[in-house]
């Protein structure tokens, strides 16, 4: 029941109720204090202007042509109208009598007096019946007038004495109504939109946070599910973060495994090549430690593609000075370059855009397997070269050696394990990339679109 | 003789690399776990970790050791070669190198740590320049006259000094020195070069020893 009086559904319709019943309440206490107006005033025995008529020509027909009948005429109407005036003129136009008039009549008519008389009357205040005396025109006729103030509709009375109150009540309930109805919805507006930002706020995870629930309506309700899914969506990503976790962790072991007999290997031929050895024996050990650098290489780039392929590989988008990463970049390489006899160009240009948004150790990384492929296969050309060009809508990062290029074979040609990662890293950063020959020298091109 | 603090719990890489290291002439002191590695913190000159170690992993112990005494350079050698691994550990250490090194590698890394720290008073011959390392003391062996650097020029030779056989560019070097981010164009530096030139090398025309290298930087190899 509680629950029920809770919704938001059941409060609005209790004010629809009480709005209602208001208004039942206006119309009947209305509808009640007119019919007890009306009665009060149908007890004051309201004249009608057709029975009033009626009964004077009735009064006037019954009365004989005398003075004192006609005084009787007049005594019994001022009792039943004491504000009635009355009069009789002859048919010569003389004024025989007169009761109540509280103006002076002319002693003497005329036919046109008469007639601007009754001309003057009809449809005036005050209401005016003239009638012969006795039925007959040669009795002259009786004049009662009667202010039209006693015919007054008792309606109209009650409608002008308590109308604008009646008006104001229902104005102010329809008022108190639609404020009320605004209020009520104002509330919910502001609670959906509290509850809209509160459900865009994100962790530091970017998930979102759980809202303080306050009310066990239906929005109430909203948000106790939103707080379920909240608590949902915390529990998948703790659950994907342990499962990252785990993952890294056992490519960590597994690289550490696998690097510390390789150390040890390394260790051993290093040892061993400190002695006098004869010819076969040092380049044996020679083979020996670029086979482990290989495996090394290997299994460092095996870890990296896992981690890429399943979207686990950290990516931190950084803002990244182009050429001067180049720069810096080669100047790590140079050495083991220059030791293989390597002719080493740098030809920058300046750039579109001369910094990129990119993740500067992926970055690393791409030109690193880049330029261990050119120190690989492209070792009898002896050069490489690193260009950057503005070209016309993008901008162009170039590797340049006179290798065989992609589709040529080379003694240490792999499973190009080095390349799928440098293509993952370049789709990963909004990157392109290609290869071409341009004369003798093969390229790989990077490009950062200008939008 | 520079003394290393040098932790590897792998008995056949310890003793090897301990052996290595005495025979390039460094005093090591080899220790398989972190226990009671602080008590060197004061006394060694570098320090080379593992990560992956009994009780207190490389890093927590590297951690203690940088708070203990912060001009105490740290390598980190380890087999863990994930980017989150490095990061961690080049958080607070000097350098970060991976397993298999080559023991040459790792010798010149050392030695560039002890210079960058000035760990080692070492004297290096360059060409005809005899150099002092830890007070940056300059003889020209030709005439057993010292030569006189100014502040900036000073600042600069020290760089090359503690890089040596490294190429450094323009960026690298103007930030090194005058501290400030290099504006492309500026001739600053150029100027200092063409200065320290002048007083160092026999024929500032023709240099050898701060080598230009062409698109990239400069170099004073050794």
């Amino acid at each position: 029941m509680r629950k029920l009086f809770g919704s938001l559904q059941a409060k609005y319709m209790v004010i629809i109720l009480c709005a209602l019943g208001l208004f039942q309440l206006t119309y009947i206490g209305g509808a009640i204090i007119f019919t007890g107006i009306t009665n009060q005033m149908a007890q004051n025995d309201i004249p009608e202007y057709e029975k009033v008529e009626n009964s004077w020509h009735q009064a006037a027909s019954d009365t004989s042509a005398t003075e004192e009948d006609v005084k009787l005429l007049y005594q019994k109407w001022s009792e039943q109208y004491p504000e009635a005036g009355m009069f009789w003129i002859s048919q010569d136009g003389q004024l025989l009598s007169s009761w109540n008039v509280q103006y002076e009549l002319p002693q003497q008519w005329s036919q046109s007096d008469i007639v601007s008389f009754m001309k003057s009357r009809y449809g005036k205040d005050p209401f005016t019946v003239v009638a012969f005396v006795e039925g007959k025109e040669n009795n002259g006729f009786v004049v009662v007038e009667l202010p039209r103030e006693l015919f007054r509709d008792p309606y109209s009375d009650i409608f002008e004495k308590f109308g604008i109150w009646l008006l104001a009540g229902i104005l102010i309930i329809v008022i108190v109504f639609i404020v009320i109805s605004y209020l009520f919805f104002r509330n919910i507006r502001k609670r959906l939109l509290f509850l809209q930002r509160a459900m865009s706020k994100r962790n530091p995870d970017g998930l979102p946070v759980s809202i303080d629930v306050k009310k066990q309506d239906e929005i109430g309700q909203l948000e106790h599910s939103f707080n379920n899914m909240v608590e949902q969506l915390n529990d998948s990503r703790q659950r994907e973060l342990n499962e990252e976790q785990i993952r890294r962790e056992l490519i960590a072991n597994l690289s550490h495994d696998i690097r510390t007999p390789l150390t040890k290997l390394r260790a051993n031929a290093y040892t061993v090549s400190k002695y006098e050895l004869p010819d076969g024996a040092a380049k044996a050990l020679q083979t020996m430690d670029s086979s482990v650098r290989h495996i090394d290489e290997l299994v460092d780039n095996l870890l990296a593609y896992t981690l890429l392929s399943s979207a686990q590989y950290r990516y931190e988008q950084a803002q990244l000075q182009i050429n001067r990463f180049l720069r810096e970049h080669i100047a790590a390489w140079y050495a083991v370059f220059e030791q293989n006899g390597f002719e080493i160009e740098m030809r920058l240009g300046e750039l579109h855009v001369p910094t990129w948004e990119v993740d500067p150790i992926w970055m690393k990384r791409m030109f690193d397997n880049l330029l261990q492929n050119v120190l690989r296969h492209a070792r009898d050309g002896k050069l490489v070269a690193i260009e950057t060009e503005a070209c016309e809508g993008y901008d162009a990062i170039r590797v340049v050696d006179r290798g065989q290029g992609m589709d040529g074979v080379t003694d240490n040609k792999g499973a190009g394990i080095g390349l799928s990662i440098v293509h993952m890293m370049v789709e990963g950063m909004g990157l392109t990339w290609q290869h071409y020959r341009r004369d003798e020298e093969f390229i790989i091109e990077i490009r950062h679109p200008l939008n | 003789m520079p003394h290393i603090l040098y932790i590897e719990d792998d008995h056949e890489i310890g003793s090897w690399l301990s052996q290595e290291l005495q025979d390039k002439g460094y005093e090591v002191s080899w220790l398989q776990s972190g226990e009671g590695a602080e008590a060197y913190a004061g006394q060694a000159d570098l320090a080379i970790l593992d990560v992956m170690l009994p009780g207190l992993d490389g890093f927590s112990i590297g951690k203690r050791l940088k708070r203990e005494n912060s001009t105490l350079p740290i390598l980190m050698l380890s087999a863990r070669t994930a980017v989150e691994d490095k990061l961690e550990g080049l958080s607070f250490a000097d350098d970060y190198v991976t397993k298999p090194f080559h023991p040459d590698e790792l010798a010149a890394r050392i030695e560039v740590l002890l210079r960058r720290f000035q760990k080692n008073e070492q004297t290096i011959e360059l060409q005809h320049l005899r150099i002092h390392t830890k007070e940056l003391h300059i003889v020209n062996k030709q005439t057993n006259e010292e030569i006189l650097l100014t502040g900036k020029q000073f600042l600069l030779f020290q760089c090359f000094i503690r890089h040596l056989n490294q190429i450094l560019t323009k960026e690298q070097l103007y930030e090194q020195v005058w501290g400030e981010s290099y504006i492309e164009g500026d001739k600053t530096l150029m100027v200092h070069i063409r200065y320290l030139r002048e007083k160092i090398e026999l024929d500032p025309s023709q240099p050898t020893i701060i080598e230009t290298i062409r698109g990239i930087g400069y170099r004073v190899k050794l």
